[in-house]
């Protein structure tokens, strides 16, 4: 199922893009799917929200969730 | 009682004059005993014989914003606070310009002292927030967060 995902830091600017739209069914697939599609993030280690919360296990996707990769933090 | 989630961001600079409103605005709330505030300042690092001039800032705003409401809960409650208040600047801040102001009030200053300090701690590990650093012959690199 298509599920749109957004991309900050310095994924977004390696990726060149804010936001996809992928079809993919759990978050392993979209990680194999990332990095597929952007070779050149590979080595960029990320964390992915669901919903605004992250996720630490293989979680199913569905379509009304909102997904985005995060880089490590550097607010402040 | 559960108060509304608070915007923390700022478009550019916190300004010195925004802080000193802030701080005359608590002049009414006289339960107040102590104030304790934290200014962030970009810091003009030297990387390779390159100066940084700026640092660009960018968030995932609602994902922070929720995850800012958490831990204010959490202080408010744990050092039972008067009041709390964070601002963190989005966009492009220059070396010397203050990017994040937080704001802890309680009756007794230990307790304002220790929730600013856990909240600046905190909010650097857990906000998805992102600085890049921007030198003066414009090129950039991610910044990365020290221990402390």
């Amino acid at each position: 199922m298509a599920v749109k995902i957004q991309l900050f830091g310095q994924l977004k600017q390696m990726a060149g893009i804010s936001e996809l739209t992928m079809d993919v069914k759990d978050t392993d697939g979209l990680i194999k799917e990332i990095a597929a599609r952007f070779p050149q993030i590979e080595k960029l280690t990320y964390l992915i929200a669901v919903d605004r919360t992250i996720i630490q296990v293989n979680t199913p996707i569905k379509a009304i969730q909102e997904l985005a990769l995060l880089p490590p933090y550097s607010g402040g | 009682m559960k108060q509304k989630i608070q915007n923390i961001f700022v478009k550019g600079a916190i300004s010195p004059s925004f802080i000193t409103e802030k701080i005359a605005a608590h002049q009414g709330k006289t339960g107040i005993g102590g104030h304790s505030i934290f200014l962030g300042q970009v810091r003009s690092d030297i990387v390779e014989n390159k100066k940084v001039i700026a640092v660009d800032y960018t968030s995932y705003e609602a994902m922070a914003l929720e995850q800012m409401d958490s831990i204010r809960e959490t202080m408010i409650e744990k050092y039972s606070l008067t009041c709390m208040h964070v601002y963190h600047s989005l966009g492009k801040i220059k070396s010397g310009e203050i990017c994040l102001f937080v704001f802890t009030s309680s009756p007794h200053r230990k307790a304002a002292i220790d929730a600013c300090s856990e909240t600046v701690e905190r909010l650097k590990a857990e906000l998805p927030i992102w600085g890049k650093e921007i030198f003066g012959d414009g090129s950039f690199q991610w910044k990365t967060n020290q221990p402390a």
